[in-house]
């Protein structure tokens, strides 16, 4: 179980976190989304013991972050792999699996998961950004941890790669691992994650399963020929995402016929729309209404 | 902890590490021989001092090990930080922290890694110094015991080096290590014998040092103490700070030689304190920091 309690953390006079609260349980995967600079790293940073929090604790099954025990079955990726260029692949694995107590036999095996294994000989340096996140997560199939934190596990990874993370995640929570996982792919964080929490500006805004975060199941997209200045009031309380730079509005509705009902009231009132469409709603959607 | 030790003998030979101190080695070896072949010699203290062959090839053999002195120096000062905090600005330190090891187990685990790397380096070059000294020194050999106290002595004062570079780099960044180069240039000049010589008065008034190799020699020359108060003053400098100091107490030590100056033995206990000071509050500040 990982839990972040009242975590504040402050760098000079900018709040990365202010009363972070998170409890991810064992067999759950959480994804964590939020902006650029919205404190997501900063979150992570404090759970693997490399930030201390100004204020709050981290626990990492019960451990505080700060203990080097509570790491003992911390799995982590980075955004980054940092692979030194001169160093081969594995002796780097090696080196990373002796630190971390695991079996350095495990290493081969893990490789050929990842379609690493005619590559361990070959130098760090040599590999792409691609081969370097299976890297990561060569390390953490080597080692099995409990806890997986993620940043970003699929960034720079082909279709196949992202497949094969996602499997990976599955069958880490099915042996009942707790997985938290920081990513801007949204529509992989809705297919894995049991529940999403978005942060913004340092807090927690919402937390709740994928689903959840839908006020409504489709959305009915919605362009105008001359923006309608006074828009929020026609659409009276319904929940939508207004973006008057795109001259796009996103409003969620129950079905069809709902859809149809939304666009006849504004037509009513004088509205132009230029076309519209309906669709199911996404976590991108969410998102957008979440962080308007 | 074997891991980490690893680690550092990793990045040592990936690198150019061995290519280089085998050069630098052969480069010294070849000097130190050319210097043993000179016939040269000048008259100190009344006493008669040859460069090369013989008794008297002291010179010769101090000038030898002092070089690798000096190559460790460099080494530790372009590299040493680097093995240690490997990629501390793309994330290597950082993610290896990620681990269930502590700051400071991690920092004394790589400081003995880069101790090793140099322990290797001193064994080498006091091997072949024991392999040449009986056909350099006609009094033979030096005991082992002697051979290895000098060897841990030169360690020590790349261990005090190591410990300042480090804490310099954790609390002042790059400027830090710059910081680094120059205590280090400040120790070799007021290491210098010369300089004491016109400080304390305690070496050969100037106008005696004619000849322009004379200075680069004079460390290596007999001498006596002009004083109590001088034995006193000459202490303290050697007291702070002591890299150079305890290094050429150690290469006294290797040569089988009395140690000179006398008040050069002080250097050996401030270079362990220092280097306590220097690695606690290294660490201190490593604990401390957001990585």
């Amino acid at each position: 179980m990982i839990k972040w309690s009242a975590v504040t953390k402050q760098y000079g006079g900018i709040q990365a976190l202010s009363g972070l609260d998170i409890e991810v349980s064992p067999g759950e995967i959480f994804g964590f989304l939020g902006p650029n600079g919205a404190g997501k790293t900063t979150a992570l940073k404090i759970a693997v013991g490399l930030v201390r929090p100004d204020s709050g604790e981290v626990t990492l099954d019960g451990v505080p972050a700060g203990n080097p025990s509570s790491r003992r079955s911390l799995g982590y990726l980075p955004e980054e792999i940092p692979l030194p260029p001169r160093i081969r692949l594995r002796e780097w694995l090696r080196y990373q699996v002796a630190l971390r107590n695991g079996d350095v036999s495990s290493i081969e095996s893990a490789a050929e998961r990842v379609g690493l294994a005619d590559r361990l000989g070959d130098p760090a340096g040599s590999l792409s950004k691609g081969m370097k996140r299976r890297t990561g997560l060569l390390l953490l199939l080597a080692m099995r941890p409990g806890i997986w934190l993620l940043d970003e596990p699929t960034a720079d990874l082909d279709v196949a790669g992202r497949e094969l993370v996602e499997n990976v995640l599955l069958q880490a929570r099915r042996e009942g691992a707790t997985l938290f996982l920081s990513s801007h792919i949204l529509s992989e964080v809705e297919r894995v994650c049991d529940r999403i929490g978005v942060i913004e500006k340092g807090a927690l805004r919402i937390c709740a399963p994928p689903a959840d975060l839908l006020p409504a199941p489709f959305i009915l997209d919605l362009s105008f020929d001359q923006w309608p200045e006074d828009l929020d009031r026609s659409l009276a309380g319904r929940e939508a995402v207004i973006t008057p730079e795109s001259g796009r509005v996103r409003v969620f509705v129950s079905d069809r016929q709902d859809g149809d009902r939304v666009i006849q009231s504004l037509e009513q009132s004088g509205r132009a729309i230029r076309q519209s469409s309906f669709r199911p709603a996404s976590l991108r959607d969410a998102m957008g209404r979440i962080l308007k | 902890m074997r891991a980490l030790h690893r680690a550092v003998w990793i990045q040592f030979t990936r690198g150019s590490g061995p290519i280089l101190t085998l050069c630098t080695l052969l480069l010294i070896a070849w000097i130190v021989k050319g210097m043993a072949g000179l016939e040269g010699s000048f008259f100190w203290n009344g006493e008669e001092v040859a460069i090369g062959e013989g008794l008297r090839s002291r010179v010769a053999i101090g000038f030898g090990l002092r070089a690798i002195a000096w190559f460790g120096m460099a080494l530790l000062l372009f590299r040493g930080p680097t093995f240690i905090l490997a990629g501390a600005d793309r994330g290597g330190t950082p993610f290896d922290l990620t681990a269930p090891i502590s700051r400071t187990r991690f920092l004394f685990g790589r400081i003995l890694g880069v101790l090793s790397v140099f322990a290797a380096i001193w064994v080498a070059a006091l091997f072949l110094q024991q392999l040449f000294s009986p056909s350099l020194l006609s009094s033979g050999g030096v005991g082992l015991f002697r051979v290895i106290g000098g060897a841990i002595l030169l360690l020590l004062g790349q261990v005090l080096l190591l410990a300042l570079l480090l804490l310099l780099r954790l609390w002042l960044g790059a400027w830090g290590a710059f910081a680094a180069l120059l205590a280090w240039a400040a120790s070799w000049f007021l290491s210098l014998d010369l300089l004491e010589a016109y400080l304390f008065d305690v070496r050969a008034p100037a106008e005696s040092m004619g000849a322009w190799w004379y200075p680069l020699l004079e460390p290596y020359l007999a001498g006596e103490p002009a004083g109590f108060m001088a034995s006193v003053l000459r202490g303290f400098v050697r007291l702070f700070p002591p890299i150079a100091n305890v290094q050429s107490v150690g290469i006294d030590w290797a040569l089988g030689r009395e140690v000179f100056p006398d008040a050069d033995r002080l250097a050996v206990p401030g270079a362990v304190i220092w280097s306590a000071l220097f690695l606690g509050f290294a660490d201190r500040i490593f604990k401390r920091k957001d990585l």
